[in-house]
């Protein structure tokens, strides 16, 4: 087995075949659909928690702070657009530009993911304190986990694109690392609406 | 229902369901077939929610044995008939068999349904309180209309509504008395109600039917119905003020209660007044002597059984959390004179 | 688009790859054959071969799980035994439901799905062939974890579903239930990549001509299973995940102490719960109606009915897991809705049933033995349903939850509804996948011997329910009026293990000197009885032209595109013979072909790593934890680098 960087001659494919759902996009497709209902259970068992505790946040626990977090919410949900670009750049052949976007992308995930790390750091809780702490860490804590994994996936991808694995013809990944991105950008919605804006 | 006859017609045949005492049977034209007997037995009910509960089954029974021997019957001679000259017509066989007809008995079933919940969920303002804490592995009862407390027996008046109240100190119980009621769960942090009217008097056996840990299977408990003055002497007795000990072998039993690790977990109150909280890991003992049975309705009350168990709990019931406490023969003497003259 | 379209469409596709380039047998079997030995055995990627093991495994796990109950049937043959101490009854009841639903019943279709969904579909493989590979030692590590806890002493012990808070470190002290609770997520793993595989598969992977109206009912119900599992694994996923947490790092999810909620343990548990019962039923379901229609000699009646009710179910299976909740003080407007759709969900079944029984009255049934199965599967699984249906009334299920009528119910279903037809299965499937047949008198023996066994052990139980005998107890008193049925229940119990012995006895017998199987044996009609007994490692040769629902039975033969020994739907360019068509949407409209990964360490050294992420967090050790999980993440992006997009 040659390294992992190593070019490779990639067989063509005609330009005309049609835009279709190929097996990844597919396999990309249900995974999102089980993680949504992942991110599904635990919201609803925040909210039936919180449904039957008399007061909200529990143990006297204040409400987070919305200012910082609404910024942040901008800049993550704001790389959807860089990402965007970066589908279509790949679809164009564009590949000077799908790295720039690909990159801005990867920029605005990181900043999202280092303020969340401060954010816990500087929690007024720890989560063993009582059942909100507890919910409130695991829910936004996997959704950082996921924005981590999808650092991750655009960190593959650039590699690919970088080392000349990826044209207009042969760009897939692009897209899968897009669904999954927009993917994790609509479960921060979910949280932040349910866990901050709700609390407010 | 009238005089516990319940008729049930199923076109020919005539299924007579009679109960009386202990005994059910169910007559098909004239074959009889008893049914074992049995202190569990929720065909044999005594309270009016089993009862309602019984003919819920019956009813049920009748619809699921007639849909079984006709399918059964359609099954065998699918797999061992010939091939058939007019094939069936796929959408009318199915629509009919498999849609209309299971329809149309669910609907009887939902009926049902909605009739017996209604029916055992009439509100009862009149209905008599009783606390049942569900603890590992053993039933804390107290009646907070009446100041008593007791543990592992629930005296009831027959004839009057009960409203249990149950919950749990530990982890999930469930209270289930078969001739009585069905189940409710005893979930910790959460009050769940059971009620129910006792309409016959007995000693009714009932068991913990939520796995609670390595001592479930002997978390048993009863229910005695008695009449309603009955009942009263029941409570008089233990709101009493506590009575002088006689035997001086019970007196010297008091003191060496009190000198051993037993005072640590029980308490002798029957009163809830003089119950605190301090020693409740175990059951109350106050009224231990009247009580029918032992170890959370598992051993016959006698002195014999009462000694044998606080030599060696683990012979019974391995795992109950009671220690087996170093007492000489004297000493156990003692204990099971004083225990047994209590209240 | 018509019928005639279609094939006119299919044909002119598949004869223009054709003529592109011919390509001879030998690069398909150059290309497609697995390394030797046991390098072979660690990276291949075959379906077959990965089908074959998952259940070859998970009856080890069955007989396992066997044994425990007839230990716990043993101890409860008589009043107040002393054969099992009561910590080790409750070990044996926890492992023995935990076994039974993950490292079995689940696995064991998802072998049967994995062999026969590319055989059925006329393809060569699944969509994601590394994945299944990945799944297939997930589910063998995670049953290793599992049963690690004899060898440390610490097996779990409070029950199958481990309520909290029994389940709770308070409670349940030690390692065990960490044991279970990491088992859980770990095999979740397995059983999702599963499900992804088979959706993709069946939406991409067809024969051209194939469309949904002419797929197999098989492939129907993994379909609808795989969607449940999709949309309800996670739901267990966060119970027992949540459980883990409380326990390891002292979280709140479930402690009313500190804010939580004992039940929302069960509501999440549950979600999971009751359409897990139907996601073991649907592919059982499945293989039995093959079968019925195959020895039934007659075309299915009522294949829509049957397919929009497996549909119907998975759907319905999802509102209905309250059922499981009636003793537990829940508004009665819920119960209500909730028994309302337990009742309603047996409309389907009723239709499933009604097609069942007309394609055997339509048609002349031959009782061969995976036939006698199926009987014993509609005579055990009706009896289940009707009780079933009968717990579905609030008030009765308010005596029967949590007895021995519950027993009876489940095992009825799970054992009658889902073992019998796995049995059938393996009879009906083994001359194709080893090639040799079967001695079929001594088969049919072990049908009866486990029909009469099982209806001895758990018929009774109805009745021990009735009389107020509670489940999951280690021993019971005399004079409760239970010994008798109890002694009767472990007499059946012995003979059904007998009987499942017997069909190992027949099956070894039929490895060693079993005839030669012809490709056909049964005169069956789906596409695996085209391919040889076994089928080669490519399946088939030239990708068959479906123009029916029952391909090998129509008067209009299997057709062969070209010249009859090309394979077609396949680029040749650059001799990619390690490829299968991609033909999707209603009409199979083709799509190009889909490069199938050469055999690969990478799924097992990621399903290695990621057992030491959970042994770290059993061990509680985060040094191995970490490193664990970087292993996971370097092999995952090894995995990802080469995709079906590059030549390996």
């Amino acid at each position: 087995m040659s390294g992992l960087l190593a070019r490779r001659p990639i067989p063509a494919r005609p330009e005309t075949a049609p835009r279709t759902y190929p097996p990844g996009w597919w396999g990309m497709a249900v995974a999102i659909a089980t993680e949504a209902m992942l991110f599904a259970g635990l919201l609803s068992s925040y909210f039936f928690v919180r449904a039957i505790s008399p007061a909200w946040p529990q143990g006297g626990i204040e409400g987070p702070h919305l200012d910082r977090t609404i910024a942040f919410t901008v800049v993550l949900l704001g790389s959807t657009v860089p990402m965007v670009i970066a589908e279509r750049a790949a679809r164009a052949g564009k590949m000077r530009r799908l790295r720039r976007a690909l990159a801005a992308t990867t920029l605005l995930g990181v900043a999202f993911v280092v303020n969340q790390g401060f954010e816990f750091a500087e929690l007024s809780f720890r989560p063993g304190d009582n059942a909100y702490a507890s919910l409130f860490v695991a829910i936004t804590g996997l959704h950082g986990a996921h924005v981590v994994a999808g650092l991750l996936m655009l960190g593959v991808c650039q590699v690919k694109v970088w080392t000349g694995r990826v044209t207009a013809a042969r760009h897939e990944i692009v897209r899968l690392v897009a669904m999954y991105w927009h993917f994790v950008d609509v479960v921060w919605v979910a949280v932040f609406t349910s866990l901050y804006v709700s609390v407010a | 229902m009238s005089d516990h006859v319940v008729t049930v017609a199923m076109s020919d045949h005539v299924v007579t369901v009679a109960m009386s005492d202990h005994v059910v049977t169910v007559a098909m034209s004239d074959h009889v077939v008893p049914v074992a007997m049995s202190e569990g037995n929720t065909l044999d009910p005594a309270g009016s929610e089993a009862g309602t509960i019984a003919a819920v089954w019956w009813i049920l029974f009748a619809i699921a044995a007639f849909v079984a021997v006709v399918v059964i019957a359609a099954i065998v001679v699918g797999m061992l008939g010939r091939r058939r000259a007019q094939p069936l017509q796929p959408n009318r066989f199915v629509g009919t068999f498999g849609v209309a007809a299971p329809a149309v008995l669910l609907l009887v079933a939902a009926v049902v349904t909605i009739v017996s919940t209604d029916a055992l969920r009439s509100a009862d303002d009149e209905a008599l309180a009783v606390d049942v804490i569900g603890r590992q592995f053993w039933w804390e009862v107290r009646y907070p209309d009446h100041g008593v407390v007791t543990a592992n027996e629930i005296h009831v008046p027959q004839g009057v509504p009960i409203d249990l109240r149950l919950t749990s100190d530990d982890v999930i119980h469930s209270l289930w008395v078969p001739r009585l009621a069905g189940k409710v769960d005893m979930i910790p942090g959460q009050e769940n109600h059971l009620r129910f009217e006792a309409t016959e008097t007995g000693t009714f056996w009932g068991a913990c039917a939520e796995f609670c840990g390595v001592q479930h299977a002997f978390m048993h408990f009863h229910v005695v119905v008695e009449p309603a003055a009955d009942f009263e002497a029941w409570i008089a007795a233990r709101t009493a003020p506590a009575a002088e000990l006689e035997s001086p072998l019970a007196r010297r039993g008091r003191d060496v209660f009190a000198a051993n690790a037993c005072a640590g977990c029980h308490s002798v109150a029957t009163r809830s007044s003089d119950d605190s909280d301090v020693n409740d890991a175990g059951p109350p003992l106050g009224d231990l002597g009247a009580r029918q049975h032992l170890a959370a309705g598992v051993i016959e009350n006698t002195p014999d059984n009462l000694a044998a168990w606080i030599a060696d709990p683990d012979a019974f019931k391995p795992g109950s959390k009671m220690p087996a406490v170093e007492l000489s023969a004297d000493e156990l003497d003692a204990i099971v004179a004083y225990l047994e003259s209590l209240p | 688009m018509t019928d005639a379209d279609v094939d006119r469409a299919a044909a002119a596709a598949i004869g223009a790859a054709a003529a592109r380039a011919a390509v001879d047998d030998h690069a398909l079997e150059a290309s497609w054959h697995d390394r030797p030995g046991w390098l072979g055995f660690f990276t291949t990627v075959d379906h077959k071969r990965l089908g074959i093991r998952y259940i070859v495994t998970s009856f080890v796990f069955f007989f396992a799980a066997g044994a425990q109950a007839l230990l716990m049937r043993t101890q409860l043959a008589t009043a107040e035994a002393d054969v099992v101490a009561p910590e080790a009854f409750n070990e044996l009841f926890t492992m023995h439901g935990t076994t039974m639903i993950f490292l079995f019943n689940t696995p064991v279709l998802a072998g049967f799905a994995n062999y026969l969904l590319p055989l059925h579909l006329g393809t060569r493989d699944l969509a994601f062939p590394r994945l299944n590979a990945f799944s297939y030692w997930v589910f063998l590590f995670s049953g290793l974890f599992l049963y690690a806890g004899y060898l440390i002493d610490a097996p779990p012990d409070a029950g199958w579903f481990a309520y909290v808070p029994l389940a709770d470190r308070d409670y349940s002290p030690g390692v065990g239930l960490e044991l279970w609770a990491l088992a859980v997520v770990f095999v979740g793993i397995s059983t999702t990549a599963g499900a992804i595989n088979f959706i993709v598969t069946i939406f991409k992977l067809r024969a051209p001509g194939m469309t949904f109206n002419r797929m197999p009912l098989f492939a129907w119900s993994v379909l609808a299973m795989a969607v449940m599992v999709i949309f309800a694994v996670p739901a267990v996923t966060l119970s027992a995940a949540l459980l883990a947490a409380d326990r390891l790092f002292d979280t709140a999810f479930f402690h009313p102490g500190r804010g939580g909620s004992v039940l929302l343990y069960q509501h999440l548990f549950w979600f999971w719960g009751h359409p897990e019962v139907y996601i073991l039923m649907l592919p059982a379901v499945g293989m039995a109606s093959t079968i019925i229609g195959v020895f039934s000699r007659q075309r299915f009646v009522g294949y829509l009915w049957a397919a929009a009710a497996f549909v119907a179910i998975a759907f319905i299976s999802f509102g209905v897991w309250i059922h499981h909740m009636f003793t537990t003080g829940v508004p009665d407007l819920a119960m209500a809705v909730f028994s309302a759709a337990s009742l309603i969900i047996v409309i389907p079944s009723g239709v499933l049933y009604a097609t069942w029984i007309a394609t055997m009255i339509n048609g002349r049934v031959e009782l061969a033995t995976p036939m006698l199965f199926m009987g014993g599967f509609l005579v055990i699984l009706l009896l289940g349903g009707v009780t079933g249906a009968m717990v579905s009334v609030m008030p009765f299920d308010w005596q029967a939850h949590d007895s021995y009528f519950i027993v009876a119910h489940l095992h009825y279903v799970l054992n009658g509804g889902v073992v019998f037809p796995i049995f059938g299965a393996l009879y009906y499937w083994w001359p194709k996948m080893t090639g040799r047949l079967f001695a079929a008198r001594t088969a049919k023996l072990s049908f009866w011997t486990m029909f009469v066994g099982f209806n001895l052990t758990f018929f009774p139980m109805h009745v021990l329910g009735l009389l107020g005998m509670p489940r999951r107890v280690y021993t019971y008193r005399e004079g409760l009026g239970w010994e008798t049925l109890n002694t009767l229940a472990t007499i059946g119990g012995f003979l059904f293990g007998a009987g499942a012995l017997l069909t190992v006895a027949v099956l070894g017998q039929s490895r060693r000197r079993g005839e030669p199987a012809p490709a056909n044996p049964w005169g069956a009609d789906t596409l695996e009885w085209a391919a040889a007994s076994p089928p080669p490692e490519y399946n088939f040769a030239a990708i068959p032209l479906v123009r029916s629902r029952h391909p090998l039975w129509d008067a209009a033969p299997l057709e062969l595109a070209g010249d009859g020994e090309a394979a077609h739907g396949v680029d040749r360019t650059g001799a990619l013979a390690r490829a299968t068509p991609v033909l999707s949407g209603m009409e199979t409209e083709p799509e190009g072909e889909l490069a199938i990964p050469r055999p690969s360490w990478r799924p097992v050294a990621v399903a290695l790593a990621i057992a030491m992420v959970f042994v770290g967090l059993l061990i509680e050790a985060v040094v191995v934890g970490a490193a664990a999980a970087i292993a996971v993440l370097v092999g995952v992006v090894a995995w990802a680098w080469y995709t079906g997009d590059d030549l390996e």
